[in-house]
């Protein structure tokens, strides 16, 4: 049974039938008990409802029909496990602002462990194919994102948030060990206990299916938690380093011990929605901080799942997650955090690292940047291949450490086009439209940027300067762009070689395998240090070469991408690519303050340190220092 | 810089650097010749000071110069000079000999410029610097080396391997300020030459005599093309942060840090800010009074007061307040005798601008020596503009006594000292604490365990000290830096080094055994073989 229609039988009100429109008189409606999702949670601190101001809406129906429509579309396109359900009275006041309020405080779901009687309704099944059958994927993301617009945070009440958050930390509640451990825990249930929801999300958000979705966020995630579960209470455990002579080891203690840096702010994208929104935050909850998440609107089905899920698991008092657009954004800068960290574009960096600067707060910027690879003669094309193609179709292109690029040996070029070309086909069949493991642009504005620089500058398959070797079919109402592989001269004037591509367009350029060295790194110091840096090559000088003359936040030999799986290797930009460096114990290090502590002994005061200075004074301190 | 400045506070940490002297003086100085405290009719040391400056100045670079260096540096970086570890030792011991050979010069410029003697220098500065030196040329080799980590079963550990490699940032811009001029330009310069970063130092223009002795002798010693000393006013200041730096690491005020951050923000360049703030001292009955005592004064009264970690006030147990106070007089007495202006090991303020706010202070918000006053004057409170002195000063008042001393950070050899009921101490110096920007040391005296803990679970500062003040800088194993309005960025030792590496995570994947699971098309049967791996 539909969630809609299930609460519907619950809802009194003075006068359901009252037409919205006729806004002074709706206010004066009290206590309406209205059965709503949990997602509301957000409206509920700021005391503010703002499901009255989506314009497309409100109209002129009667409050009860807006609510039927609202509910039915919230199950069309928001699904979640029904067991989220918790009841709220809707209260609207004479004076103007509509208050929810939660009336049954228990909460039902797996906080309490998964009881499974209490599933109401299972999660409604959602075919992205299906969605798209019905309507085109572009018409569905556009109508999706005005809907998500309804779980927007007031950005009247950021700063109720956020005083709260700094409230709760400076309650000193998430000290305690098992307080972070109950919340890493929460984190995982919601991970393992929304498989198929979270799928779903990123199926309509980025045609992200199945185990695409799990290779891509949800094991890195998963594995993360329990990395951090495992470890907290060493990493937790201060650190003792070595006293000098002069101090009295023995008698005096030398430690460093880890302290939470405060109330963070974590901004993450839409390329990677949920790891990139959570993954920090497993660190900042292992460090003992507060935090508030706000992931990108963009990503509208994966933010607004996690603003429902979040407050089911998590304790609200210490960990929102708000939705919104720019203007939130920007009201949430002008606040105290203790740490900001961001994922997401240079420009947007930029701004986040200037105004972090008016109250001396440490940034964590993850950024991106065009990331090279080079292929030499000595490399090993077949696997060379595979994984570049892997790494740059990838969620269609749009991955933040993908290959951007490609500069290869005039030798192996052909058989490198020849080879990806049989990857794509090999990985994504003939007609990779088709293919569920193949990815869409997030968005119109997005797939246009990407469609209008390779139609402007007029890449085809017949043109030499600027050749199409494979590929380079779109769909715009699919906001679909094909695997395409293109070439040009290494000097050519293009926006393919000046900017970030983003999307599923692989360039590659050939220089005589002599050359290779020299002009790949002209070519690398002469753009801003690049994020990742791939090397083919089976030449130890060559790599050798590489790894000394090049600077880039990471560098991978005969792999892409997948260095990101190994937590033990830590994952930042350099220079334009971002600065700060998480994954494993660098996540938890990076929210967390390490307090040099000295306890000194008050024996053995030794006189030569105070002054008068005498000359033999002088003459000890010379000897010790 | 000056725009930042506009209606702020005047502020002692400040890189306050004066405009042109107005003081035109017929006969320049030449050098240390010229030390005349004992001659006060002719030249007193505020005249001197002025004077200095004035002479200093007409070495400073120019905007068009700045550009040529900053080429130079970029030409040098990018040519991998710097990359050898034998180029990087050779300059470390260059610099080591820089501080042999030249330490009788640079102890009589802290002098000139702070009256800072010889035991003192070497104590706080010079030895400091020299035993990062003697440290990162023995370790170097172990710190350039790159640190394996584990490969997963995946990735077929054995046959790929996972490193993490120390690369140079680059070009790094190192902004220094007065109060301990060399440390605190010279520190940084050694990791960021151990790092092999080229590097642009700018020391401030008040400690004129300092920064006029580093530019030349790091031109002497030092390789220029990689290594320059560029000494200037704001504008100077200016056209460096403007240009695109790889790592900036500025000491001195938060005012002038924020617009270091903001800067930085247009190149995204990383900053490590090493600033200041209100560091607490607490005191609880339980404390050995005699020890704290001359710890506390010698942390206050060091270079008069002018330390980023001095301790800068005092909450003490209402029960020991007097005798803590007697106890502080009479370590002042003893460390630099009755007139402590004659004390060889007192200090001076750095310079007219500084001095004048603390005695307008002093003088403007009714300090009384009367016995019971809100605002009493304890001891001290002498001073003398021409010779930029100030007395050792101890305050006593509540901590609701609406006082700048209790608002700013001091920067000066006045120590304000306020009292809790014994019982509630903790609890409301941590309030206290809590409810102001997150300080860069913190003090503790205390033998009572319980106390000591909950301070260090229930407040956060740069670092904590039980029993101690300012010396935890001389412990190079204890990584010094702030946090919150205090700074950012931690340094000494490894951790400079660090400060000026990116760890560059590598991964060298083996072409072998190209499980065909990872790639697409992903079929169930491979979901479940992917599920058992990650």
């Amino acid at each position: 049974m539909p969630i809609s229609q299930y609460h519907l039988e619950s809802m009194t009100c003075s006068n359901p039938d009252q037409k919205l429109a006729e806004r002074n008189e709706i206010w004066k409606i009290h206590n309406v008990n209205i059965p709503l999702y949990c997602f509301f949670t957000h409206i509920l601190i700021s005391n503010n409802c703002e499901v009255a101001h989506t314009p497309s809406l409100i109209g002129t129906r009667s409050l009860r029909t807006f609510l039927r429509e609202l509910l039915h579309l919230l199950d069309t396109k928001f699904p979640i496990p029904a067991t989220h359900i918790s009841h709220y009275t809707f209260e609207m006041s004479e004076h103007s602002e509509a208050q929810i309020h939660e009336t049954t405080p228990t909460k039902l779901g797996t906080q309490a462990g998964s009881d499974t009687s209490k599933k109401l309704v299972p999660p409604i099944p959602v075919d992205p194919i299906l969605v798209r059958s019905s309507k085109s994927r572009k018409e569905m993301r556009a109508e999706s994102i005005e809907l998500s617009k309804t779980y927007y945070t007031p950005v009247s009440s950021a700063e109720t948030i956020h005083n709260q958050l700094v409230a709760s930390f400076q309650s000193y509640k998430t000290l305690p060990l098992e307080y972070r451990l109950s919340q890493l825990h929460a984190l995982e249930n919601l991970l393992q206990e929304n498989e198929q929801a979270i799928e779903q999300a990123l199926a309509l958000d980025l045609n992200r299916v199945g185990p695409n979705a799990y290779i891509t966020e949800i094991s890195t995630l998963r594995h993360e938690v329990k990395d951090a579960i495992k470890n907290l209470p060493k990493w937790m455990e201060g650190t003792k380093v070595p006293t000098p002579l002069i101090h009295i080891p023995f008698l005096t203690k030398c430690s460093i011990v880890p302290e939470p840096i405060g109330t963070v702010l974590i901004l993450s994208p839409w390329n990677y929605p949920i790891m990139l929104a959570l993954h920090p935050l497993i660190g900042a909850i292992a460090a003992g901080c507060c935090a508030l998440v706000k992931p990108s609107s963009i990503s509208c089905h994966v933010s607004t799942l996690l603003v429902r899920l979040f407050p089911r698991y998590l304790d609200p008092s210490c960990y929102q997650l708000v939705t919104g657009g720019h203007d939130l954004a920007d009201k949430l800068l002008t606040f105290r955090w203790d740490h900001i960290f961001f994922t997401g574009s240079v420009e947007v960096g930029r701004t986040i690292q200037e105004k972090a600067s008016h109250f001396l707060c440490p940034v964590t910027l993850e950024l991106g940047g065009k990331s090279p690879c080079i292929v030499d003669a000595s490399a090993n094309i077949d696997v060379a291949a595979r994984r570049i193609a892997m790494g740059k179709w990838m969620n269609a292109g749009q991955t933040c450490v993908a290959p951007d690029y490609v500069i290869v040996c005039d030798e192996k070029k052909d058989e490198l086009v020849t080879k990806l070309k049989e990857c794509i086909v090999q990985f994504f069949g003939a007609e990779q439209q088709k293919s569920a493991d193949f990815g869409r642009m997030v968005s119109e504005k997005h797939y246009s940027k990407c469609v209008d620089t390779f139609r402007q500058e007029g890449w085809a398959p017949d043109n030499s300067d600027k050749k199409v070797e494979f590929g380079g079919f779109i769909d715009e109402d699919d906001l679909y762009i094909q695997p395409t592989i293109i070439t040009c001269s290494i000097d050519s004037d293009t926006r393919f070689l000046r900017e970030e591509i983003f999307a599923p367009f692989l360039l590659i350029t050939s220089v005589p395998n002599s050359e290779l060295s020299q002009r790949a790194k002209e070519f690398i110091h002469a753009r801003p240090k690049p994020l990742s840096m791939y090397v083919f090559s089976t030449d130890p000088a060559f790599k050798e070469d590489m790894l000394r003359h090049t600077s880039s936040g990471s560098l991978t030999f005969n792999e892409t991408v997948l260095q990101l799986q190994i937590s033990d290797l830590p994952f930042g930009g350099v220079g334009e690519s971002g600065m700060g460096k998480y994954h494993g114990k660098n996540t938890f290090e990076i929210f967390t303050h390490q307090k040099s502590v000295l306890d000194k002994t008050n024996k053995f005061d030794y006189d030569t340190r105070y002054p008068p200075y005498t000359s033999e004074k002088t003459e000890t301190i010379k000897k010790h220092i | 810089m000056t725009s930042t400045q506009d209606g702020e506070p005047p502020h002692a940490a400040e890189e306050q650097e004066s405009h042109q002297p107005k003081i035109s003086v017929a006969q320049p100085l030449d050098g240390t010749s010229n030390v005349s405290d004992n001659s006060p009719e002719k030249m007193t040391r505020k005249l001197l000071k002025e004077a200095a400056i004035a002479e200093s100045s007409k070495n400073y670079s120019t905007v068009e110069k700045v550009d040529e260096d900053y080429a130079e540096l970029r030409a040098s970086y990018q040519s991998f000079k710097t990359l050898p570890i034998s180029f990087r030792l050779n300059q470390l011991n260059a610099l080591l000999r820089l501080f042999t050979e030249g330490e009788q010069d640079i102890c009589a410029a802290l002098y000139q410029d702070l009256h800072r003697n010889m035991p003192t220098a070497y104590m706080t500065e010079i030895g400091l610097v020299k035993a990062e030196i003697t440290e990162a040329i023995k370790n170097l080799k172990t710190w350039m080396t790159p640190v394996g980590v584990s490969t997963p079963m995946m990735h077929i550990p054995g046959l790929t391997k996972s490193k993490i490699f120390y690369e140079p940032l680059g070009l790094a811009l190192i902004m220094s300020p007065w109060n301990y001029p060399v440390l605190l330009a010279m520190q940084p310069l050694v990791g960021a030459i151990a790092a092999g970063c080229c590097v642009c130092v700018k020391p401030s223009t008040i400690s004129c005599h300092v920064s006029d002795t580093l530019a030349r002798l790091a031109a002497k010693y030092l390789d220029t093309s990689c290594y320059k000393v560029i000494t200037g006013t704001h504008e100077i200041s200016d056209k460096l942060l403007s240009l695109k730096w790889d790592a900036i690491f500025f000491t001195g005020s938060a005012t002038i840090g924020k617009h270091v951050m903001r800067a930085a923000a247009e190149h995204l360049c990383p900053v490590t800010l090493e600033l200041g703030g209100k560091s607490p001292v607490i005191i609880d009955a339980s404390a050995n009074l005699d020890v704290t005592a001359r710890r506390l004064a010698m942390g206050r009264y060091m270079n008069a007061g002018q330390t980023c970690v001095a301790p800068d006030y005092v909450m003490c147990a209402s029960s020991i307040k007097d005798k803590l106070i007697d106890k502080l007089k009479k370590c002042i007495v003893d460390f630099y005798g009755d007139d402590q202006q004659k004390s060889d090991d007192y200090a001076r303020i750095v310079a007219t601008r500084q001095f004048s706010r603390l005695v307008g202070l002093l003088r403007d918000e009714g300090w009384s020596t009367e016995q019971g006053a809100e605002k009493q004057l304890c001891f001290g409170g002498v001073s003398d503009e021409d010779d930029l002195y100030i007395q050792p000063t101890i305050l006593s008042c509540s901590i609701d006594t609406d006082t700048a001393f209790l608002r700013e950070e001091i920067f000066g050899p006045i120590l304000p000292i306020v009292s809790f009921p014994d019982d509630q101490l903790a609890l409301l110096a941590a309030q206290h604490i809590n409810s102001h920007p997150k300080p860069l040391a913190m003090y503790v005296f205390s033998g009572n365990a319980q106390l000591k803990e909950y301070l260090q679970t229930h407040t956060s500062s740069g670092s904590l000290s039980f029993n101690e003040c300012v010396l935890q800088l001389s412990i190079p194993s204890l990584p010094f830096g702030g946090v919150g309005e205090s700074g950012m960025g931690s340094y000494h030792e490894k951790k400079t080094f660090e400060a000026f590496s990116h760890a560059k995570p590598i991964l060298d994947k083996t072409n072998a055994f190209d499980i065909g699971a990872r790639y697409p098309p992903y079929t169930d049967g491979k979901l479940s073989t992917i599920k058992k791996f990650l």
